[in-house]
């Protein structure tokens, strides 16, 4: 018997595509390959900002699935600043909204062509990203088969009514988290959408070695762990200046702040500040296991990925109290604590070293959270249930 | 309740539901085309579709709901997209062929809730698109329409 028809459609997909949704896409396909007749549907994209065509139009095999790119026709306009600021200003018009979408690529009309060409013979749609052409364009073709991954957040894009049809069309809604669920619920009040929460499954290895981390880095005090694009999007400056705040109170305290990542702004030269760059994941994973917490200063995002893996490994998380998703994950997992300043940094870190048990205890109970959602064998079965209802729509 | 109709291909059917929500309920009437509204009933004329959805875009949210008589022309397949969380369709399409379409499809999967002229109508509607999901109501009798905007209105 034949195996049910998927189609897989993202903005951005391959080897040396970097972005959250993307990976998650792709690693969603790889643990679903062996249960459905996989094709995901792309464009020729690697870069998200130029949108510039990279790869070769047609099907390539990424990871025994094919995967069929199609040309970008006009990548992000460079004067799509201006497009985005008339976008989000209260004045706007629908027109506006309609421009700022295909100003911000990847204009791929080739790709919406096909979607509506095959959408008899396919059974289901898989749509990553609400917020870039292929979906808040492809997705209403094919409501009635279409299961949405919106990875959205509270951002301004988020506001637009151009996106209002995406989030009501589709037979079902794949959430990152409770938190990603409410933002959207509020904003659109499409309660009635089926929904569920999905994230992805958290792998991390059994053998990690706190030792092993010091005795690379030479780093021989307890540490403060930030993992990740090292950019001001991601909180970083904040987190910058509140380190500061706190270090000018309290200089004699034997603590470092260790920073794994591409640093995209400048960092402070501070005795105190080590930067790694980016490392493998073997040291990743040391690094988590020698921290005594992840900082998680991130405001914006659908799921903190680097949280979750903090968690697996057992450590508590310091994250930014207005961050609806990752300090609302971190209440119910009960697996961290918010910082709104340098002195509220300063009492949780101190608090984490002069009180061990306490940070074990929360990274227990992140551990015990991460192991009861976000396992892939869950969420495969999730995505396999929410098939299998589409399909019994259809029939 | 504040109502906003408007007015696309299925105007005979605009008419009469004008005509007895505009009894009970405020009414407005946004429209392309003459619309010979009853006394009352606040009619904004507009010339293209495209300012029409502009107005939408503008408005749609301070009413209650917002009726679409139509649903392959450009006014109706566009402004449903435009206020899903409050829109009520009622197709009044003979050829479901006509909604078929890239622009259309997806008036049948998004609004609150659907009217149907009669059974035929709403069994032919819901094994082309398969849209179980979205309320329905048959119009045919005075109650109906007022079923329909319970299901519509939060």
């Amino acid at each position: 018997m034949s195996r049910p028809k998927l189609r897989v459609v993202v903005q951005r997909y391959g080897d040396g595509v970097a972005g959250g949704a993307e990976a998650h896409a792709r690693e969603v396909v790889r643990r679903l390959r062996p249960h459905l007749d996989i094709e995901v549907l792309t464009t020729t994209a690697r870069d998200y900002w130029t949108w510039e065509n990279h790869f070769n139009a047609g099907i390539e095999w990424v990871d025994d699935v094919p995967v069929r790119r199609f040309p970008v026709e006009r990548g992000r306009a460079y004067d799509f600043k201006l497009y985005e600021r008339r976008a989000f200003s209260r004045s706007r018009t629908l027109e506006d909204e309609r421009t700022f979408v295909e100003a911000q690529g990847p204009f791929a009309p080739d790709l919406l062509d096909h979607i509506w060409r095959v959408r008899d013979e396919v059974d289901h749609f898989l749509f990553f990203t609400y917020i870039y052409y292929p979906t808040c364009y492809g997705l209403p073709l094919v409501p009635g088969k279409a299961v949405l991954v919106p990875t959205a957040h509270d951002e301004p894009a988020l506001g637009l009514s151009v996106y209002d049809a995406l989030f009501h069309a589709p037979r079902v809604i794949a959430f990152n988290t409770e938190e990603e669920r409410a933002i959207v619920h509020r904003r659109f009040h499409n309660e009635r959408v089926p929904s569920d929460i999905m994230g992805v499954g958290v792998d991390v290895p059994e053998e990690r070695s706190a030792d092993r981390f010091r005795e690379r880095t030479g780093i021989a005090e307890p540490f403060l762990l930030y993992i990740g694009r090292i950019v001001e999007s991601k909180g970083c400056r904040d987190l910058f200046e509140r380190w500061a705040q706190w270090r000018a109170r309290e200089p004699e305290r034997r603590v470092r702040l260790v920073l794994i990542g591409h640093a995209e702004m400048p960092i402070p030269q501070r005795d105190d500040i080590t930067h790694l760059g980016v490392v493998d994941d073997a040291t990743k994973y040391d690094a988590l296991e020698a921290c005594v917490a992840l900082a998680v200063p991130e405001v914006l995002s659908s799921m903190s990925m680097v949280t979750l893996e903090a968690w697996a490994c057992g450590r508590p998380v310091v994250c930014d109290p207005r961050s609806a998703v990752v300090w609302g994950m971190a209440r119910r997992a009960r697996a961290g604590l918010p910082q709104r300043h340098g002195a509220e940094l300063g009492e949780i870190v101190s608090l984490f070293m002069d009180d061990p048990d306490v940070a074990r205890r929360l990274g227990a109970s992140g551990q015990a959270f991460v192991e009861r959602t976000y396992t892939w064998p869950r969420i495969v079965g999730t995505f396999l249930d929410m098939f299998a209802e589409v399909r019994v729509r259809n029939a | 309740m504040k109502l906003l109709a408007v007015v696309g291909e299925a105007q005979d059917e605009a008419r009469a539901a004008v005509d007895e929500l505009s009894r009970t309920h405020e009414v407005t009437v946004l429209a392309t085309r003459a619309f010979d509204a009853p006394e009352g009933v606040a009619v904004r004329h507009v010339e293209r579709a495209s300012a029409a959805l502009e107005d939408l875009h503008a408005q749609a949210r301070s009413y209650d709901a917002v009726l679409f008589f139509g649903a392959a022309d450009e006014i109706c397949a566009s402004g449903v997209r435009i206020a899903p969380e409050r829109a009520i369709v009622i197709p009044a399409t003979g050829d479901l062929s006509t909604v078929d379409t890239p622009e259309a499809v997806a008036v049948f999967h998004i609004p609150r809730a659907l009217g149907f002229r009669d059974a035929d109508e709403e069994a032919a509607v819901r094994a082309r698109f398969r849209n179980g999901r979205v309320p329905g109501e048959l119009l045919r009798d005075e109650g109906a329409l007022d079923r329909l905007l319970s299901m519509a209105v939060r």
